[in-house]
């Protein structure tokens, strides 16, 4: 038995060594996975100019950006672009209920505990400021808009407007997170508890 | 020399008896180390550790690649769900009896706690325990996903074979069956319109007869109301007119009737000051009612009758108060109760005292009594008994409301008599049963289970329990929240039942199973052919009501799923009524019973947690500890301290119990406080189904006597021997534990009318440590002890909401259970050297963490994980955790609790199903320490909220799981740095102390004294040093 256990404890990383091809070590930044559809954000968002929150709609309500269920694309691809074929796929998915299984770029782990829509709310009003717009209230639609709102995104996604294919350009570490915290003019608390509970 | 010892607190008979050697225990906070040698496995957990954590080392740096996780969103979004939002639906539940206004939280789609509805009058924001549970029992693996068929019909039952089929297949057969059958119908009664609608249009077009049982039956209190006056209700006691309340045996804040409604109104009339009532209870076991009582009076069950009528003697006849007094008809029937108090040995002075109080309070006082553990023979005379002194008392209609009746409790042992009988004549050949388990629960009714035996058995059950497994067609049955419903548990109170996730299996309601088969057989009124589905049903009942309310069906029903409720007789719920006349000849039932000579006697009661059993499958209520006896896991034997100590049993001795012929084997456990020739043991255990169910405690019910068709379950004669075997019983009173120090505080209301501080022991204190400051927020909480019953709603609420897993009867024994939650309950009281007193008082401490100051758990933790925030909050930060222990080690109110092992893995049975976790809370693994937060999940969101608003905090927006699930609103939270919030003025009180406060951690909690209403003046010492 003992002899066994000694084995197995041995084994496992003998196997992840073997298992992985390009050891690094660190966070997951310049993640770029390959999506089911190769949606295009520099299309979208960049040629186009489709503002972010049409299609990540809740992000300024709730905790998550929430990727946009079918129903939001295909308010456009009904239309648009419906004979080429990964339109058509998406359309079929539609069609028959079902949904697309992309794959997650940005990832915390889960004892962290990121809420969107206060911290897009806060980095539109400092955009906003930035050009100097008054601006007191979010909901005060009249002064913030939809370049500030963007901007708020890139602060963290980077370009996203210029990417073909989305990849992670911040690292996403505690200490990334702190840094912009702790600048004074943020005023964001720091303690433990913001983030993890 | 005899020596009287001075007034000390205790949690443990361990304790009392050697308190040395008990703190000695109690030091060695984590009982038994994990880390010794198994002696099954030679190779030591630590040496594998250690092998394991260099090579995890190795692996770690090898290759950090996550694994690729998707995101699936919605093909099509239902409107109103926002993916990482919780949605609030109204609905209502009803559990044995006790009923509940709703709201159920759901994540995507998913409900994931309920708690009360807060504007509905009976529950407010309280449900009780097992309510808490409800969600996870909608999760529970061992419910039927499908319906089932008995393969062959077997005589003897051996053939446990069923073929799970679908609905379809299942209408085809039984629509076969019903048609031209004899059929009869066991059904719970319910306070649903819609079932009672569905229940007689079926029964009509198929003319079958119905019959009620309710799991745990109280028929004697309707029974006994139409004797009295002539209609047959189960009245409403309404504790918060009383001042002064008489309880006979009748748990009603534990487990009688509806206890989380009767806490809610009980609470309101408990505020120290003049007006504060006052509570006695004549009680044979220990209740939580009895736990709460100023004034508790030990009084064999079979005794309560005498009391009642004493007492009644005692007003009418030696007082000559009241209506009665002129008449010798009453007079004569309680010349033979003269001399009660000497008979049963209570202080003449005392009950003479009570009985001129009571007077004194007539119109506002209240008797109540009932409950299985007082249904004895007898039970039928001592609810006329009862009923006798509230009228004699003058509060009828006033504190006894018979026009708000509860719609509940219809079931009688007398219909299951009648069922037997129409199955042995024949009447009956086809038999559906449906929201009773009448195998289990009446075992004792040898001739119940042969009747069953004759019939073709339907049943309608969400698990395969005792009676499914004698059933010839298994009805899958929904859960509540899966299904529509509704309620009028109070006349003129319309209460809806919104369904919140689709049923998860093949499953059916059983409404809607009594329309399906009328629509395949094509008989009856047009409803149940033309309507679709049971929610049309419900629909169509609440049509003409609605319409009556306002004209305007669909907007009144959109209104009423909004509310959850609608009250339309709201002018009547607080009026007074005229009392009721009392007839005298139902006194004729009251005779004074000799006592049997019987040594002792056994009385079946309810835990608060298991209640009848029908949720004993749930781990979160297997674990809670009980409220009096703190115990976990299973049933035994309570008994009292001198019986105990003259048979020489000690808590965990085996022995086989003896009624009536029948045995059990149980183990005892010794309960002080008890009557001396009582022996009390808890029903919904001994279950031969559920993975967590099965095989724990014994099922009580089998000892239950039937005497002329009445199930009786008290004052059973009873004898046990030893049988020398020995187990031992998961109890945590001894667990962390604060080493004898004056923790709680006690005055009686006479001390603190003088000086509201009274029994506070101030400590002048210096600090060497620099004082927070505190900008913004700084959360604080306070907690009522005088309001807190003890019933552990908030621990199972706490549970429910913080992702706390269940360790199991084994780890609890090593002092691991995780409930970040626990009510300390302590026992005081002056005895004779070296002897346990027998009436001793009860308190109960809520303890959850501090947040202290200067917490001592922060400055010991090498890797700081847990720290303190600028709003007051002691921080546990898990991923930093590496599982030293010293914070719990460090500890002073020992509210830290360590994962040992990986008890979220999902890999036990008795591990909380995945879809109950709450999303917004980190679930934790093994080796990390974990505590109460002040549920600053809940205050992180409502910041985002405001902050996303433009909106800013206002006192009662960030409500923590137990505040909400307080019946009795002993616990407050808030922000302290407000001094118009709640829990700043709470905090100000002067009877408001800090546990401890002479260690100086500064504890962010703050409890309010005990309260006694006793006319003596408290031993409790105050003063300052």
């Amino acid at each position: 038995m003992r002899k066994l256990l000694i084995h197995l404890a041995l084994g496992i990383p003998l196997l992840t060594l073997v298992a992985c091809e390009a050891p690094s070590v660190g966070y997951n930044d310049g993640y770029m996975p390959e999506q089911p559809i190769p949606y295009d954000h520099a299309l979208h968002a960049g040629t186009y100019k489709i503002p972010c929150l049409y299609c990540h709609a809740h992000v300024d309500k709730g905790r998550h950006a929430s990727v946009p269920s079918l129903n939001i694309c295909m308010n456009c691809h009904k239309s648009v672009a419906t004979d080429k074929p990964l339109i058509k796929q998406l359309a079929d998915a539609y069609n028959k209920g079902e949904s697309i299984p992309w794959v997650r770029v940005h990832m915390l782990p889960d004892f962290a505990h990121f809420n969107h829509a206060p911290h897009i709310m806060k980095l539109s009003q400092i955009n906003a400021k930035k050009r100097g717009a008054a601006v007191t209230d979010y909901q005060d639609a009249t002064n913030i808009t939809n370049e500030d709102r963007q901007a708020a995104c890139y602060t963290c996604h980077g370009r996203i407007d210029q990417m073909t294919k989305v990849y992670q350009v911040e690292d996403l570490s505690m200490g990334w997170c702190v840094q912009c915290h702790r600048k004074p003019e943020h005023n964001a608390p720091v303690n433990c508890s913001t983030c993890h509970y | 020399m005899e020596k009287i010892n001075k007034k000390r607190y205790w949690k443990s008979l361990e304790e009392f008896v050697d308190p040395e050697k008990f703190n000695e225990q109690a030091e060695k906070e984590f009982m038994r180390s994990p880390l010794q040698e198994d002696a099954a496995d030679p190779v030591a957990r630590r040496d594998f550790l250690k092998l394991m954590g260099a090579s995890l080392a190795l692996a770690s740096t090898a290759c950090v690649r996550r694994p690729t996780q998707r995101i699936v969103p919605y093909s099509e979004r239902p409107h109103d769900v926002i993916p990482g939002k919780a949605n609030f639906y109204a609905s209502s539940a009803f559990d044995n009896g006790e009923f509940f206004s709703t709201i159920v939280r759901t994540r995507e789609g998913r409900p994931i706690s309920m708690q009360g509805n807060s504007a509905f009058p009976l529950n407010r924001s309280a449900l009780s325990a097992r309510m808490h549970a409800h969600v996870v029992s909608l999760y529970d693996p061992d419910r039927l996903k499908k319906p089932r068929i008995r393969v062959e019909k077997d005589k003897d039952f051996h053939q446990r074979n069923w073929n799970d089929v679908t609905y379809e297949k299942m209408d085809e057969s039984l629509t076969k069956v019903i048609d031209g059958a004899k059929l009869g119908m066991l059904l719970a009664s319910n306070p649903s319109p819609s079932r009672a609608g569905v229940v007689s249009d079926f029964a009509k077009t198929f003319s079958a007869q119905v019959y009620y049982d309710d799991s745990i039956n109280h028929s004697e209190v309707r029974r006994g109301q139409e004797l009295s006056y002539g209609d047959e209700v189960f009245p409403q006691y309404r504790f918060d007119k009383a001042k002064y309340i008489i309880s006979l045996g009748a748990d009603f804040l534990g487990t009688y009737a509806n206890p989380t409604a009767n806490a809610v109104s009980f609470a309101k009339t408990r505020q120290p000051g003049p007006d504060m009532s006052r509570l006695v209870v004549f009680e044979a076991l220990m209740s939580l009612t009895g736990a709460n009582a100023d004034y508790r009076i030990r009084v064999k069950n079979s005794d309560l009758v005498k009391v009642a009528m004493g007492l009644a003697h005692e007003i009418v006849v030696k007082e000559g108060h009241s209506n009665y007094a002129n008449s010798d008809l009453v007079k004569s029937k309680l010349k033979e109760f003269a001399n009660v108090a000497a008979e049963l040995n209570i202080e003449k002075e005392l009950f003479s005292q009570i009985a001129k109080d009571i007077w004194e309070q007539r119109g506002k006082s209240l008797v109540v009594a009932g409950g299985i553990n007082a249904k004895t023979e007898d039970a039928l005379a001592l609810q006329i008994s009862c009923n006798f002194l509230n009228t004699i008392l003058e509060n009828d209609g006033k504190t006894v409301d018979y026009q708000n009746s509860l719609q509940a409790f219809q079931g009688s042992d007398a219909d299951v008599a009648r069922l037997i009988a129409d199955i042995e004549s024949g009447k009956i050949d086809t038999l559906l049963v449906s929201g009773v388990n009448p195998v289990y629960q009446h075992p004792e009714n040898k001739k119940l289970l042969q009747a069953l035996k004759k019939v073709t058995l339907i049943y309608s059950t969400m698990y395969m329990d005792e009676t499914a497994e004698m059933a010839d067609y298994i009805l899958a049955e929904s859960h509540p929240l899966e299904e529509w419903g509704d309620a009028e548990y109070l006349p003129g109170m319309y209460n809806i039942q919104q369904p919140t996730i689709r049923p998860i299996g093949d499953t059916r309601s059983i409404g809607f199973n009594l329309m399906t088969w009328a629509y395949f057989l094509e008989k009856g009124p047009a409803r149940l052919n033309e309507l679709e589905s049971w929610y049309d049903y419900v629909r169509w009942t609440w049509k003409n009501r609605l319409n009556a309310l306002s004209g305007d069906f669909e907007r009144s029903w959109v209104a009423l799923l909004q509310a959850g409720f609608v009250d339309t007789k709201e002018s009547q719920r607080e009026r007074d009524f005229t009392a009721r006349r009392f007839r005298m000849d139902a006194l004729s039932q009251v005779k004074k019973s000799n006592t049997k000579s019987s040594n002792y006697e056994l009385s079946l009661y309810q835990k608060s947690a298991i209640g009848d059993g029908a949720m004993a499958n749930m781990p979160w209520l297997q674990e809670m500890p009980d409220p009096v006896t703190k115990n976990t896991w299973e049933n035994y034997l309570t008994i009292s301290y001198a019986t105990a100590k003259k048979e020489k049993l000690k808590d965990g001795d085996i022995v086989s119990l003896e009624v009536d012929g029948k045995k059990l084997k149980v183990p005892v456990f010794v309960q002080i406080g008890q009557e001396d020739s009582t022996l009390g043991l808890a029903v919904g255990y001994g279950h031969s189904w559920g993975k967590v169910a099965k095989g724990l405690g014994v099922n009580a019910w089998n000892l239950a006597k039937m005497t002329r068709d009445e199930m009786v379950t008290a004052a059973l004669p009873a004898s046990f021997t030893k049988t020398g075997e020995k187990t031992q019983i998961a109890n945590t009173q001894g667990h962390h534990h604060m080493e004898g120090r004056s923790i709680v505080v006690e005055a009686t209301l006479k001390d603190y009318l003088k000086n509201p501080a009274s029994g506070i022991h101030k400590h002048k204190i210096f600090s060497i440590w620099p004082k927070h400051e505190y900008k913004g927020h700084k959360w604080g909480m306070t907690i009522d002890q005088n309001a807190c019953i003890g019933c552990s709603a908030c621990v199972v609420a706490c549970q429910s909401e913080n992702n706390i897993p269940v360790v199991g009867k084994k780890y609890v024994l090593e002092g691991r259970e995780m409930q970040w939650m626990r009510i300390d309950r302590y026992y005081s009281g002056s005895a004779l050297h070296d002897d346990i007193p027998k009436d001793p008082e009860v308190y109960f401490q809520p303890m959850l963490c501090q947040h202290c100051d200067n917490a001592p758990c922060e400055s010991v933790c090498p890797v700081l994980a847990t720290t303190h925030s600028p709003e007051g909050i002691n921080e546990m930060t898990y991923n930093r955790c590496v599982g030293t222990r010293y914070c719990s080690n460090n500890c002073p109110y020992k509210v830290r609790r360590f994962n040992w092992f990986a008890y979220t893995k999902g890999d036990r049975d008795i591990d909380t199903p995945k879809e109950a976790y709450n999303p917004s809370v980190t679930v934790r693994s093994r080796g990390v320490m974990e505590k109460c937060t002040f549920c600053v999940h809940r205050i992180e969101e409502v910041k985002a909220e405001h902050k996303v608003q433009g909106t800013s905090y206002e006192d009662g927006d960030v409500v923590t799981a137990c505040e909400a699930a307080c019946p009795t609103d002993a616990i407050v939270f808030g922000d302290v740095n407000d001094p118009n919030s709640r829990v700043s003025k709470m905090q100000a009180k002067k009877n408001a102390y800090k546990v401890l406060e002479e260690w100086h951690a500064q504890p962010a909690v703050k409890y309010l004294t005990k309260i006694r209403n006793k006319d003596s003046i408290s031993t409790g010492h105050g003063g300052d040093h």
